[in-house]
């Protein structure tokens, strides 16, 4: 067993003491690993091959002042052979108290990544001294160095405030430069042109600086809340004189490229109070005054009139908008014309910004110009205040007279739109009634169709069976008209044979009347001569036989009402009973 | 059974006396929209609706009072209802088209060709009732009319107002029945949630289409389950859950 494990881990060991006899070491070290607050440091990574692709770590807790700043050294030893070394320093600055570690850095050497071990840094409370009096570094902040100061710490959401990062210094400097400034975001920016940069004297601390703005700018901020913009890194190129003398005694100087990095100050912004805001408020913060004037107040058709809508004073002036008027639809308006000169200084923003409108009237009369407001929040007397301007009474003459003049004046071509935007009140009608079902549709409304549609089709059927019995009825007639008009004769020859004349004529006078009655569908009341001569004629009946069917009517009612005898009774018998056997056949 | 039939009369008497009055609580609920307490109008006025009352101003003055309080998809909804029973009413067009102002949606109107919409506007002139009304009267007066032919002197003048009378009453019905298929293929219903998405299909995992939000007016040309097939004034269909939309038509 013991054997076994010899034989394994042998010849590994034996393999690592050749890769670490090819000594690539790849080390961090600190320069000072207990810094004071105020302290710079620096921390060098070293490897001693060539090496690419260096990663570093980042310094989370720490203010990189510069770096990495790359060297290398190649040297000769006759006892070690040829040696080099790659090192990447960085100047880095604590953020704050407590105890931080650097991460580990990567780098790849000879096919291989290696890696650091992280330094544990401790920072505590600021050092008496600097470390070293004759660092140049630190001679060169303590005599140069720049602040970040804003005019105001705690702004309302929209008041302007001014920043200046300014340098002081008790040397000579050369031009400083902003290398990295915050993004600002959550504020609307401005920087001011500064033409050279005036120094002063000014004391900071206890010791005496010239002092100077290398930079304005001005921050409106745009969200409410605690914000840290974050932190501006500024590089002062600074001549510091050493401790060495030069050949003449004087004191060697020495120019150092020192980059400083100063946090923005911590802006606290509140919003804009809720009670008293004006409806025409629309985000102005600073202090105005408004004006609204226009060039005439009478003109006639032809000429044009323009309306000049200003505002005027400091604070948010650019994002503030102007009031739009209302115009008159008599008027004809053009996009206004925008005008603004707006000075950004010290204090801000200042200076006006105006619309003119050109207004061209369509037609004539008189029309209001309405009043306008302008609001703003005074941030120094922490109020919102409106400003009205006048309104203004505008006369056209001539033109045509515009379509339903009156105090309102209704658009042309738009329509007439709710100026209250409030709906008409409540109807005042007490009458109610119950829902009910519609009458379309309902059990009612079936039954009703389809018991009035049984009583038409009942009435239809009605009407043609009674009107089908009469036309039988009257077949009935004409079928036994002859056997009636025979029976008639019959009596007739019995009175004849009797010799009793009158009562013969009568019953043939009743077997005619009977028989045509009956046969051509007279009513009794309407029985006449005539109208069965016009019943005849209308059949077709032959001339001859017409006649002598009158003619027979009229012997019968002669002999019946004269009572003359002697007649030729039996040829009358015999000539009617022949008539109405040829009738018979025509009918 | 007999009993039961006694107790209908006196269940609806029940109901009736809930409400002895109508028009007090009618006045009532004025009178709470009158000093400003709109939801307490609104209570009172959805009182009566629910008790089955109806009237063009119980409506008007419902949708004014959730017009009032806030509620557009509602008012708009009680305003329409308004406008079933009074087509002409001035007023509630007017608050119609002031509510109609605070929602969203926006449509280009489709135009209809001119003939179906003259066509349309003779059918829509009478409701199906008064259109079956209409055609009873005019089927009665083609009834005597034939009586008259059957059994009267002037056979000529009462035949011709009875075939008459009768093609019109044939006319008459055909309409109340275009004039009923049309309100059910186009019935008008309000979106009452303040934004509802339309699917493709009568089903939650349809793929949307649209979105429609509160106080809009659909045509409701389809009924399947849970869901409307709506078209919209633009042309549009989709399908939109039941519960996010109410019927105008009670």
């Amino acid at each position: 067993m013991k054997k076994r494990w010899s034989t394994f881990v042998l010849p590994i060991l034996w393999l690592l003491s050749f890769s670490l006899s090819g000594q690539i070491s790849f080390t961090a070290k600190a320069n000072k690993y207990v810094v004071g607050e105020n302290e710079r440091f620096t921390v060098e990574f070293k490897l001693n091959e060539r090496g690419s692709n260096f990663n570093p770590p980042d310094f989370t807790h720490f203010v990189v002042l510069s770096g990495p700043n790359p060297s290398q050294v190649s040297s000769f030893d006759s006892r070690r052979g040829r040696s080099f070394s790659l090192a990447y320093s960085y100047y880095l600055r604590p953020r704050k108290k407590g105890t931080f570690t650097i991460g580990s850095a990567s780098i790849k050497a000879g096919g291989r990544t290696y890696k650091t071990e992280p330094l544990k840094i401790e920072v505590v409370e600021q050092a008496a001294q600097p470390a070293n009096p004759n660092d140049p570094r630190a001679l060169a902040e303590a005599n140069a160095f720049f602040k970040v100061q804003t005019n105001k710490t705690t702004v309302y959401r929209g008041e302007p405030l001014v920043a200046n990062y300014k340098i002081y210094f008790n040397t000579q400097v050369g031009n400083p430069q902003v290398m990295e400034e915050p993004d600002f975001t959550g504020f609307y920016k401005e920087t001011v042109e500064l033409k050279n940069i005036e120094t002063r004297n000014e004391r900071f601390g206890n010791r005496r600086y010239q002092a100077g703005v290398v930079r304005q700018i001005i921050l409106i901020p745009q969200k409410t809340g605690a914000l840290s913009p974050g932190e501006v890194k500024m590089r002062i190129p600074t001549i510091v004189e050493t401790n060495r003398r030069d050949f003449f005694g004087f004191r060697s100087r020495q120019q150092v490229d020192q980059e400083q990095v100063e946090r923005f100050p911590r802006i606290t912004v509140k919003p804009l109070p809720e009670t008293g805001r004006p409806s025409s408020f629309e985000g102005a913060v600073g202090d105005y005054s408004f004006d609204v004037s226009v060039s005439r107040t009478e003109l006639s058709a032809d000429e044009s009139l323009s309306l000049k809508v200003s505002v005027k004073g400091s604070g948010n002036l650019k994002l503030a908008n102007l009031p739009e008027p209302e115009l008159p639809s008599a008027f004809e308006a053009f996009d206004p014309k925008y005008k603004e000169s707006i000075r950004v200084n010290q204090g801000g923003m200042s200076g006006s910004k105006s619309n003119e409108y050109l207004l061209i009237p369509r037609y004539g009369g008189t029309y209001k110009i309405p009043a306008m407001e302008f609001s703003f929040f005074n941030p120094d007397t922490e109020r919102y205040e409106t400003l009205r301007s006048k309104s203004f009474e505008v006369t056209v003459e001539g033109g045509v007279p515009s379509p339903g003049t009156g105090s309102a004046v209704a658009a042309e071509k738009e329509g007439v739109s709710f100026l209250g935007k409030d709906i008409l009140t409540i109807k005042k009608d007490l009458e109610l009634s119950q829902r009910s079902a519609p009458f379309f549709g309902s059990r009612l409304f079936y039954t009703l169709l389809i018991g009035m549609l049984v009583l038409l089709a009942l009435l239809t059927g009605l009407g043609i069976y009674l009107k089908n019995r009469k036309v039988d009825l009257t077949l009935e007639k004409q079928t036994k008209a002859s056997k009636k008009a025979r029976k008639h004769l019959a009596k007739a020859k019995k009175e004849l044979d009797a010799q009793n004349i009158e009562v013969f004529y009568e019953a043939l006078a009743h077997a005619l009347w009977g028989y045509f009655g009956d046969k051509l569908n007279i009513a009794p009341s309407k029985l006449s001569k005539e109208t069965i001569a016009d019943k005849l004629s209308a059949k077709t009946i032959d001339e001859a036989l017409i006649n002598q069917a009158t003619d027979m009517l009229n012997r019968a009612e002669i002999a019946r009402y004269t009572g003359v005898t002697g007649l030729n009774s039996r040829k009358d018998y015999e000539d009617t009973a022949l008539m109405i056997t040829q009738m018979d056949r025509h009918l | 059974m007999s009993k039961l039939f006694f107790l209908i009369p006196l269940f609806l008497l029940a109901k009736l006396t809930a409400f002895a009055n109508p028009q007090d609580t009618l006045a009532a609920a004025n009178a709470l929209y009158e000093k400003g307490e709109y939801t307490n109008a609104v209570e009172t006025y959805e009182r009566l609706v629910e008790t089955g009352f109806e009237s063009e101003a119980l409506f008007y003055n419902l949708g004014n009072a959730y017009y009032k309080s806030g509620q557009v998809g509602k008012s708009i909804l009680n305003y329409e209802r308004a406008r079933l029973l009074d087509p002409d009413d001035e007023d509630i067009q007017q608050n119609l088209e002031i509510a109609g102002l605070s929602t969203v949606d926006r449509f280009e109107v489709l135009p209809k060709p001119l003939i179906t919409t003259a066509y349309q506007g003779f059918f829509c002139a009478l409701s199906p009732s008064n259109w079956a009304i209409v055609a009873l009267m005019l089927l009665a007066m083609s009834t005597v009319s034939l009586w008259f032919y059957f059994f009267g002197s002037n056979k000529r003048l009462a035949f011709i107002l009875s075939t008459l009378s009768f093609g019109l009453f044939a006319v008459s019905l055909f309409m109340g029945y275009q004039h009923y298929g049309y309100q059910q293929n186009n019935q008008a219903a309000i979106v009452m949630e303040a934004s509802s998405y339309a699917k493709s299909g009568p089903s939650v995992k349809a793929e949307d289409v649209f979105i429609l939000h509160e106080g809009t007016k659909v045509n409701v040309i389809e009924h399947f389950g849970e869901w409307y097939k709506v078209r919209l004034p633009d042309g549009k269909i989709g399908w939109l859950g039941t519960q996010d939309l109410a019927l105008v038509h009670l």
